[in-house]
């Protein structure tokens, strides 16, 4: 059961198309898991919908709609892009499904070998780097706490298997945590499962142990 | 084509698309064109693009259209909707050079939809004329700051930068709109 979602004005900048790439995937992401928010976005695309039909017309040159016509005329019928069942059936069996924006990125399910290790039980694998803001994968053994850190700027994370707790609160497969500078943030998995998320950091992180410190100009997060 | 009711605006376009589900039309796609080609071409000049390049991703924006028009469902999304994300995907992808990270609705991992919610049961063209009435409750600042995040593909600190107020006005102007829009909207603001 899903309690934690991303705040309106991120779903509005989902829908409106100004989100960078790695905070849209975590919104599409969680929108595949959340019919909730897919509501809410719809509404926003409704909105984009509005003030594009408000919007004075602008004169499109004289032969615009032959010339379009001329483009699509005697093309094959467009081949619906491959969708996610039939990547799914040639998907490795895994007990762990990504939802389909993921999945993309990794290029299957979770089971391959682009986890890099972080630090004693904690893995990562980079998944987008745009416009300053990147997004990975972190896969965390259960029961392990990941390195104290603080946010330069604001942090998604969003579970996709196993949970974890963080500010006395428990995070389940599909909730979206959005932390921001002021929040020292030290997210402890639980002990029932791997806990697999996808992290988006607009700065890098600042570790507050040493361990940390040590490690952040070796691996670059 | 024939067969159509009298309707106007988004519902008339939601229908013409429908017709153009069933099978390639041209005289529905000609009404679709003149309709929405020179508004997807200010949209993109709003954001930016140079005359020529406008014209371009608006024709383009209408060639997708004719070529995706059989995944169109009504049920799912007006056509004004559908449009717009296809012409908002396609300038991410000219502008950017980024990709569009999009739900699947044919995802195993989707999640579907309550079919008791009473969203539901929402019909599209009531919903394009709600949303409508939601942004012309708008003070003037705020709907200022909605077109904005629609039109503008700059980070908040430009905008501030642009409208002479500080990066913390922007944020809380950004939320306040969206969530008097929502309420507005006449669903709860969560
Ligand atoms: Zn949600």
């Amino acid at each position: 059961m899903i309690t934690h979602h991303p705040s309106e004005e991120l779903i509005a900048a989902y829908a409106a198309g100004s989100l960078d790439e790695a905070n849209a995937l975590a919104l599409a992401t969680h929108l595949t898991l959340c019919p909730a928010c897919r509501r809410e976005a719809a509404a926003y695309e409704a909105l984009g919908a509005s003030l594009i039909e408000e919007l004075p017309e602008m004169a499109m040159a004289p032969d615009a709609l032959s010339a379009t016509l001329a483009r699509v005329r005697g093309e094959t019928p467009a081949m619906a892009t491959i969708g996610a069942s039939q990547l799914s059936r040639h998907a490795p069996a895994s007990q762990i499904m990504l939802p389909a924006p993921l999945r993309h990125y990794v290029g299957g399910d979770v089971d391959t070998d682009k986890w890099r290790t972080l630090g004693p039980g904690i893995q990562h694998m980079p998944l987008v780097a745009a416009d300053g803001v990147t997004a990975r994968l972190l896969r965390i053994a259960p029961g392990r706490s990941v390195f104290d850190h603080s946010h330069g700027g604001t942090e998604l994370t969003l579970v996709l298997n196993g949970s974890y707790r963080s500010q006395g609160q428990r995070f389940v497969r599909g909730d979206l945590e959005m932390a921001d500078e002021s929040i020292q943030h030290r997210p402890v998995a639980g002990t029932e499962d791997v806990c697999i998320c996808l992290a988006v950091t607009d700065a890098p992180l600042r570790f507050g142990n040493w361990i940390g410190r040590l490690m952040q100009p070796f691996i670059g997060i | 084509m024939s067969d159509l009711k009298p309707a106007t605006g988004s519902e008339r376009m939601t229908q013409l698309l429908s017709v153009m589900k069933a099978a390639p039309d041209e005289v529905a796609f000609a009404e679709l064109f003149r309709f929405y080609a020179p508004r997807l071409k200010s949209y993109m000049r709003k954001l930016g693009a140079a005359e020529d390049i406008a014209e371009e991703l608006a024709q383009e924006a209408m060639a997708m259209v004719w070529r995706k028009a059989h995944l169109f469902d009504s049920d799912k999304a007006g056509a004004g909707t559908w449009i717009f994300a296809i012409a908002r995907n396609l300038r991410i992808d000219a502008f950017r050079r980024q990709k569009r990270p999009e739900v699947e609705l044919d995802d195993p991992t989707l999640m579907p939809d309550d079919p008791l919610s009473p969203e539901a049961e929402l019909d599209y063209g009531q919903q394009a004329r709600a949303v409508r009435a939601a942004l012309a409750t708008l003070p003037s600042e705020q709907a200022t700051i909605v077109h904005l995040s629609f039109f503008e593909d700059k980070p908040h600190a430009e905008i501030a930068e642009q409208l002479g107020i500080p990066l913390g006005t922007v944020k809380s102007r950004m939320r306040l709109a969206f969530q008097r829009f929502r309420k507005a909207l006449g669903e709860p603001v969560s």
